[in-house]
């Protein structure tokens, strides 16, 4: 009986994908072989990530950080004591935290020609609760509305004296676990160049700058003061000023928010603190009104960890009541909650058949279809193959592998093109979330953008096994139809072939 | 070795065809058999019931004491693959393979190993002066080269019987010559028993012994 590797040969003969003998395979076939495998082993997200990572020389995740959480239901916050503790504990490099931070935080995203899924979407949960993403405002001067009539976020305000923004990882990584605050104008006009461009040594007329934002910036306020009570009672329409908190673990190159930023110098960053130093003196007046309702306890805080001792040091937090997480953001959450979802949803369940259904009968078509023309189209080899001695088993062998090969190929080419789907999804809908007018933010359709980002984001991050399991009933699928064909080939007459 | 007894032949259920009636054969080691006959005389029926590819309607075929239909598929493609090399007039090679592949084909479904396969379709497509045509595809040969290609491949498996049904059909004079000398010189030299059909009357002259079929009966 013909072996299995011979029926393989033969298959990729007559499919064309290997010349003759000792020949060279395509690149394509082995660019293909070498994705499959780097997605078996990153998971598909992560093969993006990584490319993001080596052209944009950032390391999108960094093993060595956790994140402290305080335990809400025990009411457990973190207090400065706990920081001062957590400091003096071998391995630890730097610990983040301010009793300033409170549960929201914005990072302006302008400047950013594109804004990656997960930004918005992906990390909603951890990130929102936390941080506020705001994409420009030269894009969307309603984010802020928006973000906040979602009650992601609440707004905190913090004085600090430095500023500083930063672009690259090793800086980066310089100032993890300060405080910084950054005077951001999320209100900024479109041929304003924000403060983060601020070349050293250049003359600026920063009034020029702040007046064309002023007009902005005042109607979002204003906005933000009838809308947001309890929070915004007033604002003096200055650049913001807002605490990070660290950066965001595991969000990749541009995604990081404060990778995508230039670092300007600290007499830059003195210089503006100087010029707005008089009026930030009245909004310091109203500071206890922007404070959030838990200011003074941090709801979270990062600790940058020595190799090595990331696990006794998370014991040690542990054992105070407070929460860790060993990890800032899994990449693994997002599809566990759609799975708890569905789990909750039996309905959706039953929708996602109904929706497949159809697609299972077209499958099932086109591979009969398509085995059988191949068939027909093989008679005469077969005719000749079985003069020469191979047994109907034989045929039957190579059709059902050469099947298998052809789904097999679909299957990798599906999960390139879900991956790319994904992520055009994603991106399109991040671009629909920024430009949605306000009117409509509590409109269906807005929910389902978010819902479809946040599967397209889910997909991605979702680990190589999820990623391949809807494929995997397309084999049994696959055979169903083939039956046919394959029955079909293996009967044929060697003198009928003969006659063709 | 091979015996035909009595063979019979129909085809059709309505308006019957009869290519072969009570034929009886006898096929010795080392024969060298020719057969003629007009066009649909049931020189290509014969040649297939001998080979195993057609069941005869009446009457047995006996391939060294066994009954040819009464083996099952493997049985007697096992058969096929060993004891009997088919040589087609239009030569009937994988367009995808190359000639040493196509030489091949055979023992990859007789499980010989890959390096015996290369060395043996090497040997025979040597014997056959086509050395350097290894690597070429059919699209690529001659009529006479394909030709020579597909006896090497009847013969890579040492068979007993070469089966040729018209091999010269699609050939030239002097192709079809050349590849009537190695019919020969096969039989010369390996003594396998060669069952030829021609209709062409100089061809038939390279046979020991000549059949006639005229209306599905031998003469």
């Amino acid at each position: 009986m013909i072996t299995f590797k011979d029926a393989l040969s033969l298959n990729l003969r007559r499919t064309g994908k290997k010349k003759r003998s000792g020949g060279k395979k395509s690149l394509a076939a082995l660019f293909t072989f070498l994705f499959f495998l780097i997605c078996l082993i990153n998971g598909g997200y992560g093969v993006i990530a990584k490319i993001v990572e080596i052209f944009y020389k950032t390391d999108y995740h960094n093993p060595n950080v956790i994140m402290v959480k305080a335990d809400y239901q025990n009411r457990r916050f973190i207090r400065p004591e706990d920081l001062d503790a957590v400091s003096k504990l071998e391995g630890v490099e730097l610990v983040q935290g301010k009793l300033h931070v409170s549960k929201g935080h914005i990072f302006l995203m302008d400047r950013i020609n594109y804004i990656q899924p997960e930004t918005l979407f992906g990390y909603k949960d951890e990130l929102f609760k936390t941080y506020c993403l705001l994409p420009s405002q030269n894009r969307n001067p309603k984010a802020i509305p928006i973000l906040l009539s979602q009650n992601l976020f609440n707004l905190s305000y913090v004085r600090d004296e430095n500023v500083f923004i930063r672009r690259k990882k090793e800086e980066t990584d310089l100032y993890l676990g300060r405080t910084f605050t950054i005077i951001i104008d999320p209100f900024c006009g479109q041929d304003y160049f924000g403060w983060n461009f601020f070349e050293p040594d250049k003359a600026y007329d920063p009034v020029m700058f702040f007046r064309r934002a002023a007009s902005q910036q005042k109607m979002v306020l204003e906005y933000l003061t009838k809308t947001k009570p309890g929070v915004v009672k007033y604002c003096d329409p200055l650049p913001l000023k807002f605490q990070i908190a660290g950066y965001i673990q595991d969000s990749g190159g541009a995604n990081n928010p404060l990778s995508a930023y230039g670092v300007i110098p600290l007499s830059q960053a003195r210089r503006i603190s100087q010029i707005t130093q008089l009026r930030r003196e009245s909004v310091n007046q109203h500071e206890d009104e922007f404070r959030h309702p838990k200011s003074g306890k941090l709801s979270s805080a990062y600790v940058l960890c020595k190799t090595g001792f990331k696990d006794s040091i998370s014991r040690s937090i542990e054992k105070t009541g407070l929460v860790v997480e060993r990890q800032a953001v899994s990449p693994n959450r997002m599809i566990t909650e759609i799975i708890d979802e569905l789990k909750k949803n039996t309905g959706l369940i039953y929708f996602g058949v109904i929706i497949l259904l159809p697609f299972v009968f077209f499958i099932i078509l086109s591979i009969y279809k398509i085995l059988s023309v191949n068939v027909k189209d093989s008679i005469k080899e077969i005719g000749v193959m079985r003069c020469i001695g191979a047994t109907r088993k034989d045929i039957r062998r190579m059709f059902n592998q050469l099947c298998f090969y052809e789904v097999l190929q679909v299957l990798i080419l599906s999960l390139i093109a879900a991956n790319g789907t994904m992520l055009a999804i994603g991106f399109f809908t991040a671009g629909a979330f920024n430009r949605i007018p306000l009117k409509m933010v509590h409109s269906e359709i807005f929910i389902l953008i978010s819902a479809v980002g946040d599967f397209s984001v889910a997909w991605l991050t979702a680990p190589a096994w999820i990623q391949i399991l809807p494929l995997i009933p397309l084999i049994p699928i696959t055979f169903t139809a083939a039956y046919l064909p394959v029955r079909k080939a293996s009967k044929v007459d060697p003198v009928v072939a003969m006659k063709i | 070795m091979l015996d035909l007894v009595d063979v019979s032949v129909e085809y059709g259920k309505h308006n019957k065809v009869i290519p072969l009636t009570n034929v009886n054969f006898h096929l010795e080691p080392g024969d060298f058999v020719t057969i003629t006959g007009r066009s649909g005389s049931g020189k290509t029926t014969f040649v297939q019931v001998c080979g195993g590819l057609l069941t005869p309607t009446t009457g047995r075929v006996m391939f060294r004491n066994t009954e040819l239909h009464k083996l099952n598929d493997t049985e007697l493609s096992r058969i096929r693959n060993t004891s009997i090399g088919f040589v087609f007039q239009s030569f009937n090679l994988v367009d995808y393979l190359t000639a040493a592949e196509n030489v091949s084909l055979p023992l990859v479904f007789s499980n010989t190993p890959p390096s015996e396969r290369s060395e043996r379709a090497a040997r025979m497509l040597n014997a056959m002066g086509l050395s350097s045509r290894t690597d070429h595809y059919p699209g690529e040969l001659s009529g006479g080269e394909r030709q020579r290609v597909a006896i090497a491949r009847a013969l890579v498996t040492e068979p007993d019987i070469i089966i040729a049904d018209e091999p010269t059909g699609n050939l030239d004079f002097e192709t079809s010559r050349t590849v009537m000398e190695i019919f020969s010189e096969i039989h010369r030299q390996r003594r396998t028993a060669i069952l030829l059909v021609t209709h062409n009357p100089w061809i038939a002259d390279f046979g020991e012994q000549k059949i006639h079929i005229i209306e599905g009966t031998l003469h």
